[in-house]
């Protein structure tokens, strides 16, 4: 779209042309901050659940005065001709200012039990309610898919609605998971929507991305600091499977180390004082597919856990099951550079299956060791933690 | 479908214009009720898989991305536009 931006910015600018976008992506702020790097200032709609109902994106669309469309995907150096043409006046051009629907009134009530008047009422608390109605937003499209469970459209939107919650204080541990298992299932429901499958490949393995996704953001920010601007900051920092590269070959790391607690002596850490979250991306794969595994580290803070960052840094041990392969088998997080820290600490790794195994569920099993301290000058402890992850093999 | 017994070796220069636009619903709507429309009660603002040319573009109210605030393209009547959906990546 810097083509597009490039083509019609002087008519914007002489009031000939009007730029809309509307943005199909998970974690909108990161499209602000694409904007301020491109010097782009169209009003932007955010569709982070694809309202517009389109399976694949870019799409341009040329709509006349009245709201028509006169041109799907068009060139850009067609556009004088659009604005030559002059369109018949089919309809009046005065409609009512955009606002949205008032949330009371679109309850559903037990004679409108049907899977589109949930699902209207939870895309309606999703957008509107703000944080605090985003509880009951995933409630009603619950609700919408106990009517008729293999709404894909449904399951689409509510994988995002446990995304937006995970990323908010009032996440569930499972929220990502539950996202990710959502997106999966709508997708095999529908394999042809594409932004539903760009929704997974963004967080999922390097063999099925398409693109990096987000490795532009370092280059933004240097390029916008260097204009003497700040740049917009982001809710969520994307890294990990958000900005690897793909790859067309598993790739595997060699690792000359040997299993660091194969006998199991280290105390485990039963408190938690590290609360571990995981999500395997896709929820369920074909033999030989891989998937990608997020371990998330987050210190407990109700007992003020935080990280020892002058201990050895947190590692991951995977232990794989015969014939699967993991692209990393032995992790480390790094230490932060003060002398304790607080901060939430990710673990990424693919896993690939045997192309011989049969459909079924499978624990690939991995553990952590991590130096973490109680309380504020209280004790620091060398600690493991047991962690399964279910894969799920389909037909 | 029109057609003149004469123009039969050539069929578009032979269709007139509303024969052709007629032709182009046909085959559109053939090819729309192949993607699965989920449900059948759908009222208005419920939007469809698929928007065409000759069709205004559905009233999709969303939070605009500057400040959250309502937003849709009708806010913008009265202009030409280029809508580009897109993604950043």
């Amino acid at each position: 779209m810097p083509g597009w931006h490039q083509a019609t910015q002087a008519l914007q600018e002489q009031g000939k042309l009007q730029m809309v976008g509307i943005i199909q992506e998970q974690h909108p702020d990161r499209c602000r901050l694409f904007m301020q790097w491109k010097k782009m200032n169209w009003p932007i709609l955010v569709d982070s659940l694809n309202l517009a109902g389109i399976s694949v994106v870019p799409i341009t669309y040329a709509i006349d005065e009245q709201g028509i469309v006169r041109s799907i995907n068009p060139r850009p150096e067609t556009i004088g001709e659009f604005l030559a043409t002059k369109y018949e006046r089919l309809h009046a051009l005065a409609e009512a200012p955009s606002k949205p629907p008032d949330l009371k009134q679109l309850k559903p009530s037990t004679a409108e039990n049907t899977v589109s008047a949930w699902r209207r009422y939870a895309d309606t608390l999703f957008l509107w309610g703000g944080a605090s109605k985003l509880d009951e937003s995933i409630e009603a499209y619950q609700r919408a898919l106990r009517i008729d469970a293999g709404d894909s459209v449904t399951r689409f939107r509510l994988g995002v609605a446990y995304r937006r919650r995970y990323d908010l204080e009032t996440r569930h541990a499972d929220d990502f998971q539950n996202a990710v298992g959502q997106w999966t299932h709508a997708l095999e429901l529908d394999p042809n929507q594409y932004i539903w499958r760009r929704r997974i490949q963004q967080y999922g393995p390097r063999l099925a991305k398409p693109y990096p996704f987000y490795d532009w953001i370092e280059e933004a920010r240097r390029d916008i600091s260097a204009r003497g601007e700040t740049p917009y900051p982001l809710i969520v920092e994307p890294g990990g499977a958000e900005v690897a590269k793909p790859t067309k070959t598993f790739e595997t790391v060699t690792v000359n180390e040997t299993e660091p607690d194969a006998k199991g002596r280290i105390r485990r850490d039963r408190v938690p004082l590290i609360a571990i979250e995981t999500a395997v991306v896709p929820s369920t794969i074909k033999a030989g597919e891989a998937a990608r595994a997020h371990i998330l580290f987050r210190p407990n803070a109700k007992i003020k856990a935080h990280w020892n960052n002058e201990s050895e840094p947190l590692r991951l041990w995977v232990s794989t099951l015969k014939g699967w392969v993991a692209d990393n088998q032995y992790l480390a997080a790094p230490n932060a550079p003060m002398e304790v820290s607080n901060e939430t600490r990710e673990l990424q790794f693919e896993i690939r299956a045997p192309e011989d195994v049969s459909p079924g569920r499978f624990t690939v099993a991995a553990y952590a060791l991590y130096y973490v301290c109680e309380g504020i000058n209280g004790t620091c402890l060398y600690r493991r933690q047991d962690i399964n992850l279910i894969l799920t093999i389909r037909k | 479908m029109i057609l003149k017994p004469s123009c039969l070796p050539s069929l578009t220069e032979c269709l007139d214009m509303t024969a052709y636009v007629r032709f182009f619903i046909i085959f559109s709507i053939a090819v729309v009720s192949t993607i699965r429309i989920v449900d059948s009660d759908d009222s208005i603002k419920e939007v469809r898989t698929e928007v065409r040319v000759g069709e205004v573009y559905p009233q999709i109210v969303l939070p605009s991305l500057i400040d959250g605030k309502p937003m849709s393209l009708s806010d913008f009547r009265g202009k030409k536009i280029i809508l580009h959906q897109f993604a950043s990546w």
